[in-house]
């Protein structure tokens, strides 16, 4: 992680330097979200194995491969449904409005940074994090699903998650552009988030999604409808995302002249 | 460098600043002075572009600040009054933030951040946490920040408000030093002796609307509206008042705290002729001084204390 953000602060943004250090510095959100997932992870694989040396004698369950595969699966897309929901909106919930409450933002609104520069800096970070965590777990999503013989869904399953923390991080922002203080601009991302069907959709389609995938008690038809779903919520996540921080964008620039 | 024409800034029925004109040229330092509520800090803030007006026109260097923002931001130097600092980072990465923000060229932010910090003496601190520093020395980073990209113009919204004695010197001495760089400042403050000291221009602001600005000297001068003598005698102060009452030069006479304030409005410099009168009529003078005005007569003449 600490190469991957080595070769961020390489980029120049200004915000993202300052954000990467700061949260770095703090220790808050994605470190902890990343040893908390690291934990979940042993977690439910010392679990799954406790499982599977109990459950046979006691609750005469059938322990095999596929069993393993699916736990595997929703162990992953759980906790990056994790990540994307509790994490993320809460993170870019407090860019904007933070900047207003310690009203660090008139110092920023005077300098060369363009309103887009401020919001594409700001969002970066949760965005780029995704895309590290994306990498890192790609390796073990493809060994689980080619159990399956399902790899081809994974790349899908990756951007599908991507695409959720864009759309969580465009709602954040503007959320964060509209209100003056962090908490309110929380509770309108959170209510946006949970009431949106769109990203409700794409929030619960990803664990269906891998269950689907591995062919377990679903027939072909049913993977296709689910492919579909998954890749649908994937536009339309782009497609909302894109509009937030075309709003964001507009509602800086206006911010600018009314500090 | 600055010129402010007929501007006005209404919030719903308040007008916090009320046809406002203000002609600031390169180089100079003027003090902007009024009372809570009079529209100093709305008026610094448009100039600064953060704040847009309700109508009239501000021009930085010739450009319009509400047409053409970007091209003013980059000549301007705004230090608020309530500094939001990042705590969380160090001295120098709070600096190469702003000067990355400002678009400095890369190998040239060090340079620039050693520069910045030397001129606001904080170079031990390069390496310290900004929520380390005591806020005498936040407000220093502060305008550190504010000089990274040498502005032409420094608009500096009460730059020593809430400093202790010590830190508020250590400010004034380092706007000192920016005067003698040559840079063109507005400066608002209500710590008017320490305006004084370095701005040779000054305006005064009351319910959004100018009062007077000109020549600190000029206005001064303009408020004195005649010397006010500070007699002390030994004795007879009632004859001598009586005396002074008489003369063509004295426009008016009270006691004040066992001392005669006389009003001279004589040949300027030639008020020892008083003096000389009281003696040849044997008076015992053990005190005789010209009252000084300064800023703060000024301010509390032209001022009714009201705001908007």
């Amino acid at each position: 992680m600490r190469w991957f953000e080595q070769h961020l602060e390489r980029l120049d943004w200004p915000l993202l330097t300052l954000e990467l250090r700061r949260s770095r510095r703090s220790a808050k959100i994605f470190g902890q979200m990343l040893w908390i997932s690291i934990g979940f992870l042993v977690y439910g694989l010392l679990m799954f194995a406790m499982f599977a040396m109990c459950a046979p004698a006691v609750l005469k369950v059938n322990t095999n491969d596929s069993d393993l595969v699916v736990f595997l699966t929703m162990v992953i897309a759980l906790w990056r449904s994790l990540f994307s929901f509790f994490v993320v909106p809460s993170y870019s919930a407090r860019m904007i409005s933070s900047e207003k409450e310690n009203r660090s933002f008139e110092h920023l609104a005077l300098t060369s940074l363009s309103a887009k520069d401020i919001v594409i800096q700001k969002a970066a970070l949760p965005i780029f994090y995704s895309l590290a965590i994306t990498v890192v777990l790609l390796p073990l999503d493809i060994v689980v699903l080619a159990f399956s013989g399902a790899l081809q869904y994974c790349f899908v399953g990756s951007l599908g998650f991507v695409c959720q923390v864009a759309l969580y991080t465009g709602i954040g922002i503007l959320s964060s552009c509209l209100c003056n203080n962090t908490r309110s601009a929380s509770v309108i991302t959170y209510l946006t988030i949970i009431f949106a069907p769109i990203s409700s959709a794409s929030l619960w389609a990803r664990p269906w999604f891998s269950l689907g995938a591995l062919n377990v008690d679903v027939v072909p038809q049913e993977i296709d409808l689910w492919l579909i779903r998954v890749v649908l919520s994937i536009l339309i996540s782009i497609a909302v995302a894109a509009l937030c921080f075309y709003l964001a964008v507009g509602k800086i620039e206006r911010l600018r002249c009314s500090v | 460098m600055v010129r402010i024409e007929n501007l006005v800034k209404q919030y719903g029925k308040l007008t916090a600043v009320n046809d406002l004109n203000l002609n600031i040229e390169t180089g100079d330092i003027m003090g902007f002075i009024g009372p809570n509520g009079a529209g100093k800090t709305t008026t610094i803030r448009m100039v600064a572009t953060l704040l847009k007006p309700t109508s009239g026109k501000v021009f930085v260097d010739g450009i319009d600040v509400v047409a053409d923002p970007e091209a003013v931001r980059p000549l301007i130097g705004y230090m608020p009054d309530f500094f939001g600092l990042y705590d969380d980072i160090k001295v120098w990465e709070y600096l190469d933030f702003f000067a990355a923000a400002y678009k400095l060229p890369k190998p040239k932010r060090a340079g620039s951040i050693d520069d910045v910090l030397e001129l606001t003496d904080l170079t031990i601190k390069k390496d310290s946490f900004v929520s380390e520093l005591s806020r005498g020395m936040q407000q220093r980073l502060c305008l550190a920040k504010t000089l990274l990209h040498d502005p032409k113009l420094l608009l500096l919204d009460e730059p020593a408000s809430g400093l202790d004695p010590r830190a508020r010197i250590e400010i004034k001495e380092l706007l000192k030093e920016l005067r003698n760089m040559g840079k063109t400042i507005l400066i608002s403050s209500h710590i008017l002796p320490e305006l004084a000291d370095f701005c040779n221009k000054i305006a005064i602001i009351e319910q959004g609307k100018l009062v007077v600005s000109g020549d600190v000297d000029a206005i001064i001068e303009q408020c004195r509206g005649g010397n006010v003598l500070h007699i002390t005698l030994l004795d007879r102060q009632e004859e001598a008042l009586a005396l002074l009452n008489g003369m063509d030069t004295i426009s008016d006479t009270k006691i004040e705290d066992g001392t005669i304030a006389a009003t001279y409005i004589g040949e300027p410099g030639e008020h020892y002729s008083i003096l000389e009168q009281l003696s040849k009529n044997g008076f015992k003078v053990t005190s005789f001084s010209e009252a000084q005005v300064d800023l703060e007569d000024v301010f509390m003449k032209v001022t009714r204390g009201a705001v908007s």
